[in-house]
């Protein structure tokens, strides 16, 4: 067992050992280790599939890691019993891909949540507050909307103001821009680098756009065959001499990540499919 | 082929067992988080969100609950016209209806309609939840969804399940009374005097017990089949009918149960 980590300003907030986890027999994360120090924002990039948004769900505790440990601002999310795990959650946020705002309430009653559950402030003060952090992601005065009225990247935005609101000393951003359109997506990567410098939290944030890593984060770590190939500065990243991080990053069809994922030899599924008289393809093949 | 339609039955049954294991185990937790929890000073729930479920589950099902148990009373007595006129004696059309309302057909209606109306609507509200990661978002930012989600809906369910088959009482007994009185022309007050002579606050009783038991099968299979929904819009329609079929059937298992034990226990003479 490793012994608790002690987090002091300019430390690591966020660290993960040896974390492994299969769904259903298939490997997704192998070993996967990184560390996050107070204030920076690291960008966890990689292909879709390779384990991205599963390392962010075991950083928010919502899986429990095969094997491995996960380290939030000093708790150990894998082992910590619920009321721990949610001393440590009131003190991050976590921006989901969609924004998950609560269908059934507004705008204003989204953002006000964590505050009418976790403090025992009065209406009006939680009121002040709310325009305060929808002023932050510019949406003041949209408080009556229903989460259905907005658009994707408003909804985004307001995601963001909740995951704000209780002032967090981390922020998990899962997929911030995509989806999003170019000048939307900006505006995003603004928000995500001034929450960053005004407040002081450290960010994780996964993302496949490229753009997006280089833009806003401190340090790059790329996730490859369920294990981090790389962590370093955006720039570095960039310069990269190592193929994979050099394929992915340049877009190119060609190199060592394989887009392929089928497991059988082509002809030989063409053939025995005609064999077969071209039948349904076979669940499990 | 018999084998594979019997084994088939075995993995229905199966899958049935372990729905049902499930929802209890949600009610072990539900009952933690309405009760233990607030008493022990952890988060009380939230009464403006029991509020919104009792009118959402209460009563929107007004109209459809009137109607259907208005009819199911009139059925019952044209039903049974027929025979008791043979043995001459019609007017026991009223203690029949009285009784069987009452009892059995008021609570059971009022759970099996409520389980297509109100749990159908909770499966496909929780499992969309689900499906778009707003059940992740709230264990997230440290709400437990057992007590935001489920609690509430649960008390709702069990204050105005009773009250529901309170109103299916009055709106069966009415059915019976309009074939009775208009049909059969038994005389209105005699119609009334052998109702109130045949109903027994018991079966009342009895009935709105039997309400609170199908209301709670009614929630916990829907927020569980809600809550476990995997694979997108599929698994959400997959989860409200199956969470629809199997509450029907624990209902009318339980309404067995039920109406076994009381037989027993508080034996009431017609």
């Amino acid at each position: 067992m490793a012994e608790p980590v002690v987090v002091t300003p300019g430390e690591d907030v966020v660290e993960v050992r040896g974390l492994r986890k299969s769904f259903d027999g298939v490997p997704v994360l192998e070993g996967v280790d990184l560390s996050v120090r107070r204030g920076e924002t690291m960008a966890i990039i990689g292909s879709s599939g390779c384990g991205k948004s599963t390392v962010l769900r075991h950083l928010i505790g919502a899986y429990r890691p095969d094997a491995g440990s996960v380290w939030v601002l000093g708790t150990e999310m894998a082992s910590a019993p619920d009321e721990e795990m949610d001393k440590v959650r009131v003190r991050f946020g976590t921006l989901f891909q969609t924004g998950a705002l609560y269908n059934s309430m507004s705008v204003g009653e989204n953002v006000a949540l964590p505050l009418r559950e976790h403090t025992q402030l009065d209406e009006k003060i939680i009121g002040i507050i709310v325009k305060m952090k929808l002023e932050l992601v510019g949406l003041r005065g949209f408080e009556h909307l229903k989460p259905s009225q907005v658009s994707g990247g408003m909804a985004k935005r307001v995601g963001l103001a909740r995951a704000i609101v209780l002032d967090p000393e981390i922020l998990f951003y899962d997929e911030p821009t995509t989806g999003l359109d170019p000048i939307t997506a900006g505006v995003i990567n603004k928000l995500i680098m001034d929450l960053s410098k005004k407040l002081g939290v450290t960010s994780v944030v996964v993302t496949q756009d490229m753009n997006c890593a280089f833009t806003v984060a401190d340090r790059v770590a790329m996730l490859f065959r369920g294990k981090v190939q790389t962590v370093d500065t955006p720039d570095a990243v960039r310069r990269s001499a190592d193929p994979v991080v050099r394929q992915f990053v340049r877009g190119e069809p060609d190199g060592p990540i394989p887009l392929q994922r089928s497991s059988r030899d082509y002809a030989e599924d063409l053939l025995g499919s005609a064999v077969r008289g071209g039948g349904r393809p076979r669940p499990g093949s | 082929m018999l084998r594979v339609s019997l084994a088939r039955v075995g993995a229905s049954g199966r899958s049935f067992l372990r729905i049902l294991g499930g929802s209890s185990l949600l009610l072990v937790d539900a009952f933690y988080w309405g009760v233990v929890a607030p008493l022990r000073g952890r988060g009380r729930p939230r009464r403006e969100l029991i509020y919104a479920q009792m009118v959402s589950v209460g009563v929107r099902s007004i109209p459809i609950i009137v109607l259907v148990n208005f009819f199911v009373g009139m059925i019952l007595a044209i039903s049974m016209a027929s025979l008791l006129q043979q043995l001459g004696m019609v007017s026991k059309v009223a203690n029949v209806v009285g009784v069987a309302v009452t009892r059995e057909l008021a609570p059971l209606m009022t759970a099996i309609i409520s389980s297509g109306f109100v749990g159908a609507a909770m499966a496909a509200e929780l499992g969309t939840m689900t499906v778009s990661e707003e059940v992740l978002a709230l264990e997230a930012s440290a709400v437990n969804p057992i007590r935001f989600l489920v609690v509430p809906r649960l008390m709702a369910v069990i204050v105005m399940l009773p009250a529901l088959t309170v109103l299916a009482n009055y709106s069966g007994l009415f059915g019976g009374y309009i074939v009775g009185v208009k049909l059969l022309g038994i005389g209105p007050d005699r119609y009334l005097k052998l109702t109130q002579q045949v109903i027994n606050p018991v079966d009342i009783g009895r009935g709105l017990i039997k309400a609170v038991a199908f209301g709670t099968i009614i929630t916990l299979v829907a927020c569980y089949q809600g809550l476990s929904v995997k694979g997108g819009a599929e698994g959400v329609g997959r989860a409200t009918t199956r969470s629809v079929v199997i509450s029907i059937v624990a209902i009318i298992i339980a309404n067995l149960f039920f109406t076994t034990l009381f037989y027993y226990t508080m034996k009431v003479p017609i």
